[in-house]
């Protein structure tokens, strides 16, 4: 018989996490193929995704979100070669920072190009919608880069 | 400690059993900002900031990290404590008392809606043979309750007077998600786990609160509510090790507190604690040196004036919340006002640490 040292455990726990006013609205605006932001009034700042408050200027953020352009920029990228638990795709493939045209802030999402090594930091890339979209990031299946 | 820091700012989100309409991170800055202004200071005052927060809760590891821009913490000393929020007051006072801080923002979380309950609390549960055995936190409360029933005579109908005590009291509270009239009097439910019924059992809530502390010096000039004592004890991590039938982390830190503050328990007006059920609060009062006659057919005037947790449970906040409803006492900001109020909060399974606050003049 085996010695009894060690067992396999497993977590497995359930969230149902509130959007709040401003992040269902940029969602909803994602499922029309939209980028809605917000701007400080303080600062100016415009955020996309949006924020109620600004947390640097500590103030609230009201009124409506705007419409902005989907066109961004890579601010930086990485091509990943490895595997990892959990991971969306197989191996390899870029991750992108953009940063919307008409934005201040940045997020990520997967950058696709025929060829990985032709992506360049400040080129400019546009999303490719899903044709079913459900209101929320993968809305977007990855960003292209846009022809000149 | 004689009225070295004192609570100048305060504020509570607006509690609820599912508040769709904001994130969590809405709601910490509700409360943050809310606590900033009722203290008159603007986040570039704040010298250091506290979070109370459960990650499992989050369901974000070290979720202090993502709470950041509602906090008011950016490019600011920062940090976290995974426990009951007063546990975060707490560290934000001796942060006060090292001298190396003036002001500290103290902000505390949870959103019952959005995690489970059940795991929440079993998850605190090592893996090796408790955890599998599968107890949920229910039953440890309810095994408390029988053996302290069994010990001292209290009984079923002394419960329900705790309950319906406490839910009258959360109809002035104003914040309240359960109050008396939202209840049929008498109306407590089904049996949950014997002698506890549904009712028994503090509402799931979502919520946050704030509290700002200055040093003295600083406080001198506005109204504040002075921190005269604090204690803070923890038993042991099994709870089938410790005396099911008392809370002897109350009594500890609740004696600690009262002597830092100078102060005897009579010296209290009075209690704000954290009760998972009627039958704990008469344990925490038996513990704390209250005395159990109020609880046994008395009068029960001095404890959780705000309705305690049987009214809002917005944990692991709550502890929090019990030390803004004092500051709100000592205020004046309630129906009744008071010189002196000990808040008693909690962490860990079945009260395993106790946490208390002198509030009001030191003697």
């Amino acid at each position: 018989m085996k010695p009894v040292t060690s067992f396999e455990g497993r977590l497995s726990v359930p969230y149902h996490w509130h959007y709040g006013k401003v992040l269902s609205e940029f969602f909803e605006g994602l499922r029309n193929r939209k980028f809605l932001a917000s701007k400080c009034p303080q600062c100016g700042r415009v955020s996309l995704p949006p924020t109620s408050f600004c947390g640097i200027c500590y103030v609230p953020v009201s009124g409506d979100l705007m419409s902005i352009s989907t066109v961004c920029r890579i601010d930086t990228f990485t091509v990943v070669r490895f595997k990892y638990p959990g991971q969306l795709l197989p191996p390899p493939y870029a991750v992108g920072v953009l940063k919307p045209v008409e934005a201040d802030t940045r997020f990520h999402h997967l950058v696709r190009s025929e060829n990985l090594d032709a992506i360049n930091i400040g080129a400019a890339v546009k999303p490719v919608w899903r044709e079913e979209r459900e209101g929320e990031f993968f809305d977007i299946e990855y960003f292209e880069p846009v022809e000149k | 400690m004689k009225n070295r820091i004192a609570v100048t700012g305060w504020h509570e989100s607006r509690f609820s059993e599912e508040n769709a309409a904001q994130s969590t991170p809405e709601m910490i800055f509700e409360a943050s900002h809310g606590a900033l202004r009722r203290a008159g200071l603007t986040r570039e005052d704040i010298d250091t900031v506290v979070v109370g927060s459960c990650d499992t809760a989050d369901g974000i590891s070290i979720s202090n990290v993502y709470s950041v821009g509602a906090s008011g913490a950016f490019l600011k000393d920062e940090s976290k404590i995974e426990a009951d929020g007063s546990f975060a007051l707490y560290y934000a006072v001796l942060r006060l008392l090292s001298g190396s801080f003036n002001t500290a923002l103290v902000v505390s979380w949870g959103k019952g809606s959005n995690f489970s309950r059940f795991h929440y609390w079993t998850m605190q549960w090592e893996p090796f043979y408790t955890r599998p055995l599968g107890l949920s936190h229910e039953e440890i409360l309810a095994l408390q309750a029988r053996a302290f029933c069994r010990r001292t005579g209290f009984e079923d109908k002394h419960a329900e007077e705790v309950l319906m005590k406490n839910l009258g009291n959360a109809e002035a509270n104003g914040n309240a998600v359960r109050t008396l009239r939202g209840i049929q009097c008498g109306a407590r439910g089904e049996m949950a786990a014997e002698p506890l019924r549904d009712g028994d059992l503090t509402p799931r809530t979502d919520g946050a609160c704030a509290v700002v502390l200055e040093n003295a010096d600083r406080a001198s000039r506005k109204k504040r509510i002075p921190i005269s004592g604090f204690g803070l004890s923890t038993s042991t991590y099994f709870p089938f090790w410790r005396d099911l039938s008392r809370i002897a982390s109350a009594g500890e830190a609740s004696s600690i507190a009262l002597k830092s503050a100078g102060w005897a328990i009579d010296d209290v007006d009075f209690f704000e604690v954290v009760e998972r059920t009627p039958y704990h609060e008469a344990m925490l009062a038996e513990a704390m040196g209250v005395g159990l006659k109020d609880y046994l057919g008395g009068e029960m005037k001095r404890i959780n004036l705000s309705g305690g947790a049987l009214g809002a449970d917005p944990e692991p906040a709550t502890g929090l919340v019990r030390v803004v409803q004092a500051a709100k006492i000592i205020a004046g900001d309630c129906e009744k006002t008071a010189n002196r109020v000990l808040t008693l909060g909690t962490s860990g399974l079945g009260y395993q640490t106790c946490i208390a606050f002198a509030l009001g003049e030191a003697q």
